[in-house]
């Protein structure tokens, strides 16, 4: 496949999102259902079913409060307590009934609750009666009807006793005991505890509360007027007693009335609690039991529904999982083979190029300091050549200069060559000159010797004459012995004039034949001297030209020297430059060892740069050169990478290694002074 | 280049080495020079000449005058004056004279010198021979060439193959042949750097023979002058000067003669 990585990369990982993505929406959409399911298990059914069940309940709780109403045990609290019950239970209905109707139901239910709600309409009704009983039991005050009538009904019987011993007393004398005391009597006593509401009931305790108490009075002053046997006040006060015993009877009968229409009510109370409104509410709360069941029924199909579709979603899910992992997985494998395949390839590759790289920039290296050593050489000799032709085109020009001089003084010569000839015929005639001059001085020298000696004479005897003349002619003696002295040196100086006149005659003769000579001389020297002239202007010619064609020379190397000292320095950079190179080639290899590393876990080692050299010098050994690793010169060549070729280069001496000159080369001049 | 920038190298050159670059030589000075600057990483030589001018140890001033100096030279250059000397060597010898003193004035990377030696020990038939050559130059790097006397193999074809077997090694440094000089012809010379436009020199001479070849070229009169009157002073009586082909001491007022072409006696 022929995809880029990137594209590779994000489809694989777009298609895991997919997956992922797809893994998701089932599971979204399994929670989406389930919980609408639970939404309307917990929104509706729930709530549904808590409404159906408070109600129920409520309605249960009314009807035991109902039910414990009948119980005429009851005190005021407890039948209290019921009428709250009652408010608390229609109450707890009623909210019951509206939760339920605020929530949707189906048809089926709706249609059941119609009938649970007419059902409940007649059972309310029902109550409604029961509680209108309720309210009249309340008026009459008598809850318990059946024991204020037996009391009613002692009350009556005693007091009945009592009239028939009071009338035995009075006939028969029979004494008995008690029966004076109204309060005592049970009547008298449950009159003091006794309270009622009812109206009927109040009125005609108090209407015959008085006579009442006159009954047992009258009993009293007849049991007295008996023993004071004063039988017909006793008999009279009979009658009164009577008549007292008669209002009391008839405040009992209204008592007794009022407890028969309570009795009653509370039998019909009964009938209705216990037959009406249960019939009433066991069709009601048959209603609400179908109705829970249903909503029950609702409930457990949905949850079994939601238990389905869980399960659904959660094989869905463990299926997309499981197939999104494997494609994952997969694509995984695919993605990081097809990738690590082509990474390793590269690598290979790479690791490949980066040694043959190392090695021929090694190459590189080597050879572009040999050339830059080259290129220097050249330049450095060029340089030579360039200053030593400046140094010859200076002396060609000094020469060109010298001839051009000789030729302008050959011409200077060829005029006084002439001149001289001119001056030699001019000799040759004043040698002539000279020759007759010559006779005539050595006539005049012969002359001057003849004066000479007379002059002698003459001293000579100017001497004797002195000699004679004694002390007084001492100084004339050393007078005439001087002039004595000059005319003999005269004669002497006549004599060698004339000889060298003589000479002179001869020399002039001589001369003649020599200026003769010379004429012919200065005649071939003219000729030479053109001749030379012509040949020194060929040389101031030819100079010149040499001159300027040295320039041009000097021109083209200084031209060659400029190029050639660029070039040196090019080359010396392209050297330093691929030996960055070499280093650089170096770093590149062992960066992919790195990722050879990364890649493939191990790294592949193989070839060092160091191993080109070891071979080469191998290959020496065999040739005969003994290899030298270590030399003051050789430092660099221990780095063996970035090694110079040149054995003797004074270095890269930046600033780390600087080399000092004076330290390689002592300045001192100690040895110097030996030489 | 600018040419206030070339001047003042000039000048500095001038002053300092006496040699006279002239005004074409622009391309050589930044030829060279841009050696240094790649190794002190300094932008132009406009900040070259400025680090020059901080350094007051002189020691960038020794690398300087190092790379502008011009070192060509070879084994058995002007193979005449070899000749020549061994020709005049064997004379002496014969005369009796045991001790010589000889001077290659500007050696550079030693062939001269080395050359010399070759030429003299191979006139020489027992030890009792006092022999030293004093070989200077002005640049320290090529000086370290010379005293190390390792020569790549191509460089050394000039040099008579018995004399090869007999005062060089064969070493191998990189894969490359080289030739190293022996002790016993390292042993004849002293190297020390020398200013040649600086004189008096330190030496008292008297010396046989100077080599002073192919650096006059780089000198202007005054200069040279000055050179020639030391060299004058050093040679003995007899003694001789060679010079480079180019050179002429035509024009020089010197008690030196000329015997051939580029070679002098006093």
């Amino acid at each position: 496949m022929n995809l880029k990585l990137s594209t590779k990369l994000i489809g694989s990982f777009l298609i895991v999102a997919a997956i992922t993505l797809v893994v998701g929406v089932i599971g979204w959409n399994g929670s989406v259902k389930l919980n609408e399911n639970v939404d309307d298990i917990g929104n509706k059914q729930f709530p549904t079913v808590q409404a159906l069940l408070t109600l129920q309940q409520n309605l249960e709780a009314y009807r035991v409060a109902q039910r414990t109403m009948l119980n005429p045990e009851l005190n005021d609290n407890d039948r209290k307590r019921q009428i709250d019950n009652f408010a608390n239970a229609r109450n707890g209905y009623q909210e019951a009934m509206e939760k339920y109707e605020k929530i949707q139901h189906s048809d089926e239910m709706n249609r059941i609750w119609q009938q649970f709600v007419s059902a409940f309409d007649d059972w309310s009704r029902e109550n409604g009666r029961f509680e209108n009983n309720l309210k009249k039991l309340d008026e009459t005050g008598i809850y318990n009807p059946d024991r204020l009538l037996a009391s009613i009904e002692q009350f009556i019987g005693e007091h009945h006793r009592l009239e028939g011993q009071i009338a035995s007393l009075i006939i028969n004398r029979n004494q008995f005991e008690g029966g004076e005391d109204h309060t005592s009597c049970n009547y008298g006593k449950w009159l003091s505890s006794f309270s009622t509401n009812n109206r009927l009931i109040n009125s005609a305790i108090s209407n015959s509360k008085e006579a009442h108490a006159q009954f047992h009075q009258s009993v009293r002053a007849i049991k007295q007027l008996v023993n004071a046997n004063n039988i017909a006040a006793a008999e009279l006060e009979l009658r009164t007693m009577h008549k007292h015993a008669e209002v009391v009877f008839g405040g009992f009968n209204t008592i007794k009335e009022q407890a028969a229409a309570a009795s009653r009510l509370n039998s019909e109370m009964s009938i209705i609690a216990m037959d009406d409104v249960r019939e009433k509410q066991d069709v009601a709360l048959s209603h609400l039991r179908r109705l829970v069941e249903i909503s029950n029924n609702i409930a457990n199909d949905e949850i079994s529904a939601s238990v389905a579709s869980a399960n659904f979603v959660a094989v869905l899910t463990i299926i997309a999982t499981i197939i999104g992992t494997l494609l994952a997985v997969v694509f995984g494998i695919f993605l990081s083979t097809s990738i690590s395949k082509a990474l390793n390839r590269i690598i290979a590759g790479l690791n490949q190029g980066s040694e043959q790289v190392a090695s021929a920039s090694n190459q590189v290296s080597g050879s572009s300091q040999q050339m830059a050593e080259g290129a220097n050489e050249q330049a450095s000799s060029l340089e030579e050549v360039s200053s030593s032709l400046e140094e010859m085109s200076s002396m060609v020009k000094q020469n060109a200069d010298n001839a051009g001089q000789a030729d302008s003084l050959m011409g200077e010569t060829k005029t006084r060559v002439e001149k001289g000839d001119s001056a030699i015929a001019k000799v040759n005639k004043a040698i002539g000159e000279i020759k007759n001059s010559s006779d005539h001085t050595a006539k005049i020298v012969k002359t001057i010797d003849e004066i000479a000696f007379q002059t002698n004479l003459l001293a000579l005897n100017a001497a004797v004459e002195a000699a004679r003349a004694g002390d007084a002619g001492k100084g004339f003696a050393v007078v005439a012995e001087e002039v004595r002295n000059l005319a003999q040196r005269s004669a002497e100086a006549a004599k060698n004039t004339a000889a060298l006149i003589e000479e002179s005659q001869k020399n002039a003769e001589q001369g003649v034949e020599v200026s003769n000579d010379a004429a012919e001389a200065v005649k071939s020297i003219s000729e030479s001297a053109m001749k030379v002239a012509g040949l020194i202007s060929e040389i101031a010619a030819a100079s010149k030209e040499q001159a300027q064609g040295i320039e041009q020379i000097n021109t083209a190397v200084s031209q060659m020297d400029k190029v050639t000292q660029g070039n040196a320095a090019n080359a010396e950079e392209s050297a330093s430059a691929s030996e960055e190179l070499s280093a650089q080639a170096r770093e590149l290899k062992d960066m992919v060892n790195e990722l050879v590393k990364i890649v493939g876990g191990s790294s592949s080692e193989n070839g060092s740069s160091s191993g080109y050299y070891k071979q080469d010098m191998d290959n020496n050994k065999k040739n005969g050169f003994i290899n030298v690793a270590k030399k003051s010169f050789s430092k660099k060549i221990e780095t063996n990478g970035k090694s110079t070729i040149s054995p003797v280069s004074p270095g890269k001496n930046g600033k780390n290694d600087a080399l000092v000159p004076s330290k390689v080369i002592p300045l001192d001049d100690d040895e110097l002074s030996q030489f | 280049m600018e040419i206030e920038i070339y001047d003042k190298f000039k000048k500095i050159i001038y002053d300092k080495a006496g040699i006279n670059l002239g005004d074409k030589k622009q391309a050589l000075v930044e030829a060279r020079v841009s050696k240094r600057l790649r190794e002190l990483q300094l932008p132009d030589l406009k900040a070259y000449l400025q680090f020059l001018k901080k350094d007051s140890s002189e020691a960038e001033l020794v690398n300087l005058l190092d790379v502008i100096s011009t070192n060509v030279t070879s084994f058995y250059r002007e193979s005449v004056h070899f000749d020549f000397i061994g020709e005049q060597m064997k004379g002496w010898l014969r005369k009796g004279q045991r001790k010589f003193r000889f001077w290659s004035a500007a050696c550079s990377s030693g062939e001269e010198p080395y050359t010399l030696a070759v030429t003299l020990l191979n006139c020489i038939e027992n030890n009792n021979v006092d022999i030293r050559i004093l070989a200077t130059d002005i640049s320290t790097q090529i000086l370290q060439k010379a005293i190390d006397g390792v020569y790549p193999a191509e460089k050394t074809g000039a040099i008579p193959a018995e004399f090869i077997d007999k005062y060089f090694n064969r070493i191998t440094i990189n894969g490359e042949k080289y030739f190293q000089v022996q002790d016993k012809l390292k042993k004849l010379i002293t190297f020390k750097r020398l200013n040649l436009s600086s004189p008096p020199f330190p030496m008292k001479g008297p010396m046989d023979c100077i080599f002073c070849r192919n650096v006059m070229i780089y000198f202007d009169n005054i200069v040279r002058k000055k050179l020639l009157s030391e060299v004058e002073r050093l040679l003995k009586k007899g003694g001789y000067l060679f010079t480079g082909h180019a050179e002429s001491l035509t024009g020089q007022l010197c008690a030196l003669r000329s015997v051939k072409p580029s070679i002098y006696v006093k």
